[in-house]
This record gives structure tokens, C-alpha cells and sequence, in this order.
């Protein structure tokens, strides 16, 4: 959770400073260990 | 009026030119005096002057540095003040807004993920993807493909199964059995070699015995029976070495007391501890 939050305030330093493109790929990664949070949730439950 | 301003003897003696004569004369030189008079007076009054812009220089200098001063001061508070402030807001609201900032972007990102992708979606896909690498472990220990996938083979395979479970259970239960058997048939051992090794043992000797070693393995008890004798045959030694002590403490009659020897020997024979250690030493 910690880094999450660690990118979203690279996320939002950069869209300060208007370089877009690092911007996006803190969202981005952003998003995906959100998304890889969710799997991983749901593979813990068990199958039966 | 020059004639009334001459007397008549001097208007005799001067002619009209020496008396204009000695009136240029007089009137250069009262000029010449004004002028003097005039250049000294000058002289003096700038230098008072200048005395006197340099007091008002000197004054005004003096006032002009405690208003900067008064001014710098009040300034440089000022700015300590903005500073001080300046530091709290961007150490304590600055700092809030940024981890609130943060965490509503993060819940933002949250929902619009539990919008997009739903939390079923990708719980049923982990399902499937979890229960295919399941099944493809379960081939693989199995050694089922799909030549062997017929139901002729399924009944065997099932059957076999079957099988092999009951024969476990069978085994787990007979395992069980075979374990009690065993622990009864060590504490018969055990039993029965600390019966046969007691027999010929006195009453407390035994008892201590048995009560010592009647949980042990038949192994211990053979190790350990000798050791343990003799310890009871030491404790037994002192305590009635202790209560001999006591007994002869504790009696009334004297050795070399004449009247009383009847009396002791009947004494000695009601007396419990004498006896014993009579016997004890017998």
C-alpha cells in the first residue's frame, strides 16, 4: 500500500511538472499492482 | 545742504571742488567700510550657515538611521512571522491535503477498477485458471490422457481408488491395534520382571520399589533396579540411624540408674523405635 502511494505522489509531482509520459507510467503502475492486488485476493480463496 | 553741513570758515578755505573733492573722498571710503563691513558679516553668517546645515545634516542622519532601523526590525519580524506560518502550513495542512490528495486518487482508482473490471469477473477467472492447472497436476499423477479418458477406464480407475482407500483405512486401523498390543504387552514385561525381581524383597523395600519403577519399560527397570535398591537401603540406614539418635534423646531412664533397671528392661521392650532398631541390627 505503501508504494502505491509512493507512485501516486510521483504521479501527481510529475503531472506538476508536466512530463506526461513519467506521469503515465507511475498510473500505470499504479493501476496494475492494483489490478495484481485483486488476483492475487482471489487466488487465495480456495478452489472447493 | 552742503552749505549748512560746512561752516563758514570751511567754506572760505574750500572751494567747491576740494569740497567735492573730499565728498567722493568720504563716500569711497564709507563704500570701501560697507564693503569690508558687508564681506565680514558675509564671512560670519556662512559660517554659521554652514554650522548650521551641518547640526541639521547631523540631526536628520541621526533620526533618518533609527527610522531604518525601526523599520528593519519591524520588517524582519514580519518576515519571521511569514516564515513560521509559511513552515506550519507546509509541514501540517500542506502535508494533510497531499495524504488525503493521495488516498482519494487511490480510492478514485479503486472504484473505477470495481467498475471496469468486476471482482466476480476475476474471481471466476482465477477459479478457472486454478481449477485447469488442478486438473492437468491431477492427469499428470494420474497418468490419464486422453487415450485413457474412456469410461472403461474411468470404472477402473475409480475402482482402484475405491480400493486403495479402504485398504488404507484398513491399515490406519490395524496400525492403531498393533500399537496397543505392543504397549500392553511391554507393560506385562515390565510387570511381571518387577514381580519376579521383588519377590524376595521386606514389605516397605518393596513397596518403594514397585512405586518407583512400576510405569518404567522392562529395559529400565533391569538398568535401573540395583541403583535403586540401594538408595531405598541408604535412606533406610539414615532415618533410623536418625530415629535411634532421637530415642536416646528422648528417654528418661539412665544407664546407671540402680532402681530403675527392672523397669528399663521392660522399657526398652514397649518402646517401638528400640525395637526396631533392635531388630534392625539383628
Amino acid at each position: 500500500m505503501a508504494k502505491q502511494k509512493l507512485k501516486i505522489i510521483k504521479f501527481i509531482e510529475e503531472i506538476s511538472s508536466k512530463n506526461y509520459a513519467k506521469a503515465h507510467k507511475y498510473l500505470k503502475s499504479v493501476i496494475e499492482d492494483k489490478i495484481e492486488k485483486k488476483i492475487h485476493h482471489a487466488t487465495e480463496k480456495p478452489l472447493f | 545742504m552742503k552749505d549748512k553741513a560746512l561752516p563758514k570758515q570751511a567754506e572760505e578755505v574750500l572751494t567747491e571742488e576740494s569740497v567735492k573733492a573730499i565728498e567722493t573722498a568720504i563716500e569711497e571710503k564709507i563704500h570701501l567700510s560697507v564693503e569690508a563691513a558687508l564681506t565680514n558679516q558675509d564671512e560670519l553668517y556662512a559660517e554659521k550657515l554652514e554650522e548650521l546645515v551641518g547640526a541639521i545634516d547631523k540631526d536628520h542622519t541621526s533620526k533618518l538611521n533609527r527610522v531604518v532601523e525601526a523599520v528593519d526590525v519591524n520588517n524582519a519580524n514580519k518576515l519571521i512571522h511569514v516564515v513560521k506560518r509559511y513552515e506550519k502550513e507546509l509541514g501540517g495542512r500542506a502535508n494533510q491535503f497531499k495524504t488525503t490528495l493521495v488516498e482519494s486518487i487511490s480510492d478514485y482508482l479503486e472504484e473505477y477498477i470495481n467498475e471496469s473490471i468486476p471482482t466476480r469477473a476475476i474471481e471466476e477467472a482465477t477459479k478457472n485458471s486454478t481449477a485447469r492447472e488442478v486438473l492437468s497436476n491431477l492427469r499428470k499423477v494420474l497418468a490419464v490422457d486422453s487415450t485413457l479418458m474412456s469410461e472403461s477406464v474411468k470404472e477402473a480407475v475409480v475402482d482402484g481408488k475405491t480400493q486403495i482407500d479402504r485398504l488404507a483405512i484398513k491399515v490406519n486401523k490395524l496400525e492403531k491395534e498393533n500399537t496397543l498390543l505392543k504397549e500392553a504387552y511391554t507393560k506385562q514385561r515390565a510387570h511381571l520382571l518387577l514381580e519376579s525381581k521383588t519377590s524376595n524383597l521386606t514389605g516397605r523395600k518393596r513397596e518403594y520399589l514397585i512405586k518407583i519403577l512400576q510405569d518404567k519399560s522392562p529395559t529400565f527397570i533391569k538398568e535401573n533396579f540395583d541403583y535403586t535398591a540401594k538408595l531405598f537401603d541408604k535412606k533406610e540406614n539414615q532415618r533410623l540411624s536418625v530415629i535411634k539418635e532421637e530415642a536416646f534423646k528422648t528417654r528418661k531412664v539412665k544407664t546407671d540408674a540402680p532402681v530403675l533397671k527392672i523397669s528399663e528392661k521392660k522399657k526398652e521392650a514397649r518402646n517401638p523405635y528400640l525395637e526396631e532398631l533392635q531388630r534392625h541390627h539383628k
